[in-house]
């Protein structure tokens, strides 16, 4: 009953925010007819050569891997502590977790970028403090579901709490400490494109300046690129966490991964930080936080609708394909593979190439925006309502089919309803995922907070950064605590 | 501490989990060299007050002196250092399944080594050795190297007993170790028990679920009853009479 309430109330949010957002638009949504104008002008795509292509492929990745290094480190560490730590340890390393999730990547990316000067640094650092706490959440997740009974038996053989944790934790949840790791290399490897736009390094960078420049034949290519490497990553990193890595290739692999590490610190140039002057008197730049006259609530009740109405829109089209997508609901194998390989493809198409195509064809602000992450939405919750639709326990809907129910009226009468608590958790989590994309799309063009905060970085005003900075963290902050009472609640 | 001294202690032990009351006044002396089966319906007590015993949980109230050291006011730090000298045996074997039966007897050394393990070589080559003896001891040298988790019931509950011998302990204590196990098993698990508890002149406490293989194995049997010590007998003096009446519904 409150599932379904929530659900409603969700869809509601969503559907007042589209409106909202398409009414304001109004009269400039022509861009539509563009679309056949824009096309021409990005055909044929212009790739600039092998050796450049492999270069900024090499920087992104570079970027990207000691991202999720930073992340996995410190996460980690925070997770161990949140988990086998005493009282006080475990509740101070909790808070930390949460105020690192909700420390909004982009944001932190600009105010790095002043303190060690354009490069890759700041996207690494902006990028692992956020994502540590997204790793670390995983991993306390993951130490907790681990079998106690071998911690209990070195707990008698007077073992301490972090010899235990090596012992008889570490060995149980390596393989799902992986996972999570190149799961979020995957979203790391989306995010620092995006990042590009304000001043790091790699492909992202390359984009922005082709399309700054309105060399789209380059642009696109560039977004091709990106797509494929994007692609790339996930296939590998999806087979790797499917079927481990064997036991007898762990030694070559971490000693690749160390090379790896290696190569990345050198080819990435974290080490040529730019320290501009004096920190002191740099930080008095950021302080006290000021709206300087810019609407920034106005702007951000924008984001903010930019991520329900996307919600709400993918979930029009997640909700029927991810049900056909799931195996006990799919009327035949032709439609689950073909729907599964719809959400496999769209879930792979990186936000930034969905934002700048949706950008150049129906023009910039938050439409645009809520069209890019819409589709992009409706692969990742089609993903998420197929896997957990696969996981409902089948009697209720057997015995549906059992007294004559067709397929529909089962999957209406039974596994849809069962789905209702699911489907709203996953709702939540697309909704706090597309809050954060929301704002970074802003930046490439997509309206909101994140084009105040492009204003904020190209006029320097520093002080303004810091208010979006708290702006978002609050928003975020209190969408996670919302959202982990509800789903609480529903359970 | 003086030669006759006891072992462990019990002095009015109570163990309250919210209102229920797990152990009641328990009152309880074992001496050096004694094997004491604990019998006693499910939710008895038993695995509680073992689990006090090891200092894994702490008493409601009452007095507990184990090895010399007094449980209930220990630190932490005290603890640790009197549990490295108790050996354990779960029901469940508890091991660490995707580490090797090696390695799993090694990290009963983990009580007197200072700082984690990652794998067996960073183990000192002495406890290596001596983890390899206990396997063999237990008879499991040639599956030494095979992941716990691949092990059968019976061997995976020897190499437990092989990690608690790796910590050279003065008081070994099981929790139904053989509950788990089919009856063959079961005998050899017991009789390795039994034939370590002699030749070690370990202390042991142990419950069991059955009464024949208590009478077989133990010294002396302790009868519990809704958290209170009910029978309290040397094997040569157990009637059927009593034990009828720890197992019997009726008062
Ligand atoms: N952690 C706990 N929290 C709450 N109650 C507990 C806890 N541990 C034990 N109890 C309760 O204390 C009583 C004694 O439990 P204990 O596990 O010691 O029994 P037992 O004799 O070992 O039984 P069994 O033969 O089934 O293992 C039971 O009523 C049990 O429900
Ligand atoms: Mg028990």
């Amino acid at each position: 009953m409150r599932a379904r309430f929530a659900l409603i109330a969700l869809a509601a949010l969503g559907f007042w925010a589209l409106a909202d957002l398409t009414l304001k638009a109004g009269p400039s949504l022509g861009g539509i007819g563009q679309a056949g104008g824009f096309l021409r002008r990005a055909w044929p795509l212009d790739f600039p050569p092998l050796g450049e292509i492999l270069t900024q492929v090499g920087r992104t990745m570079a970027v990207v891997l000691l991202a999720t290094l930073v992340s996995v480190l410190l996460g980690g560490a925070l997770a161990v502590a949140a988990t086998v730590g005493r009282r006080f340890t475990a509740g101070a390393s909790r808070v930390a977790l949460t105020a690192a999730r909700a420390l909004p990547d982009v944001v932190l990316a600009v105010i790095f970028i002043r303190f060690f000067g354009l490069g890759a640094l700041p996207a690494v650092l902006a990028m692992g403090l956020h994502s540590a706490g997204m790793v670390g959440r995983l991993y306390a997740a993951a130490v907790e579901q681990a079998d106690r009974g071998p911690q209990e038996a070195l707990r008698a053989v007077g073992a301490g709490r972090i010899q235990t944790f090596c012992t008889a934790v570490l060995p149980q949840v390596a393989p799902s400490f992986l996972s999570i790791a190149l799961y979020r290399l995957d979203i790391n490897l989306r995010i620092s494109a995006i990042l590009g736009y304000v001043g790091s390094t790699g492909i992202g960078t390359e984009l922005a300046m082709a399309f700054g420049r309105l060399d789209y034949q380059r642009g696109m290519a560039w977004a091709v690129v990106l797509f494929v490497l994007c692609a790339l990553t996930e296939i590998s990193s999806g087979a790797i966490r499917r079927h481990g890595i064997p036991a007898r290739l762990c030694k070559v692999v971490a000693v690749g991964g160390v090379l790896a590490v290696g190569w990345a610190i050198v080819a990435s140039g974290v080490l040529e930080v730019d320290l501009a002057g004096n920190w002191l008197e740099t930080l008095t730049l950021f302080w006290p936080p000021t709206t300087a006259g810019a609407e920034l609530g106005t702007a951000l009740l924008t984001t903010v609708q930019v991520a329900l109405a996307a919600t709400a829109l993918g979930a029009l089209v997640a909700v029927p394909l991810g049900s056909v997508a799931a195996s006990n609901v799919a009327p035949n194998r032709f439609v689950y593979f073909v729907s599964r390989a719809v959400v496999l493809i769209v879930r792979s198409i990186p936000e930034l190439v969905l934002a700048v195509l949706f950008l150049l064809i129906a023009g910039p602000g938050p439409v645009a925006a809520t069209l890019a992450l819409a589709v992009g939405a409706s692969g990742l919750l089609g993903k998420l309502v197929a896997d957990s639709t696969e996981q409902l326990p089948p009697s209720p809907a057997l015995a549906l089919r059992s007294v004559g129910a067709s397929r529909l009226q089962t999957f209406f009468g039974a596994t849809f309803r069962q789905g209702v608590p699911d489907l709203v958790s996953n709702l939540l989590y697309q909704l706090d995922s597309n809050l954060r994309a929301a704002t970074l799309l802003g930046i490439v063009g997509g309206g909101g907070i994140g084009l105040y905060l492009l204003q904020a970085m190209r006029t320097r005003e520093y002080a303004v950064v810091t208010m979006i900075l708290l702006l978002l963290f609050a928003v975020v902050l209190s969408l996670e605590l919302l959202a982990t009472r509800l789903v609480r609640r529903i359970r | 501490m003086a030669a006759e001294s006891p072992v462990v202690s019990l002095r009015a032990v109570t163990k309250m989990f919210g209102s229920a009351r797990a152990l009641d006044e328990v009152e309880l002396e074992v001496r050096r060299g004694e094997v004491v089966v604990l019998l006693g319906r499910s939710g008895a007590g038993k695995s509680t007050l073992l689990r006090h015993v090891a200092g894994l949980q702490q008493a409601t109230s009452g007095g507990l002196t184990v090895l010399g050291t007094e449980v209930s006011t220990a630190r932490e730090r005290e603890l640790r250092r009197l549990r490295r000298r108790i050996g354990f045996v779960f029901q469940g074997f508890q091991l660490v399944g995707r580490l090797s039966a090696l390695e799993n007897a090694c990290s009963g050394a983990l009580g007197r080594l200072a700082g984690p393990r990652l794998g067996l070589a960073t183990y000192p080559r002495a406890v290596r050795r001596l983890a390899a003896e206990q396997l063999d001891r237990v008879g499991l040298s040639a599956q030494a190297y095979q992941r716990a988790d691949t092990l059968s019931g019976g061997e995976q509950q020897r190499v437990a007993i092989a990690r608690a011998l790796v910590q050279q302990p003065q008081i070994l204590l099981a929790d139904e170790p053989v509950a788990a196990l089919d009856p063959s098993s079961a005998t050899t698990v017991l009789e390795l028990l039994r034939g370590i508890a002699r030749e070690e002149q370990l202390t042991v406490i142990c419950s069991l679920h059955q009464v024949a293989p208590a009478l077989s194995f133990a010294t002396r049997v302790v009868g519990l009853r809704s958290g209170r010590v009910f029978s309290d007998q040397q094997v040569s003096e157990v009637d059927e009479e009593t034990l009828a009446r720890v197992y019997g519904a009726a008062e």
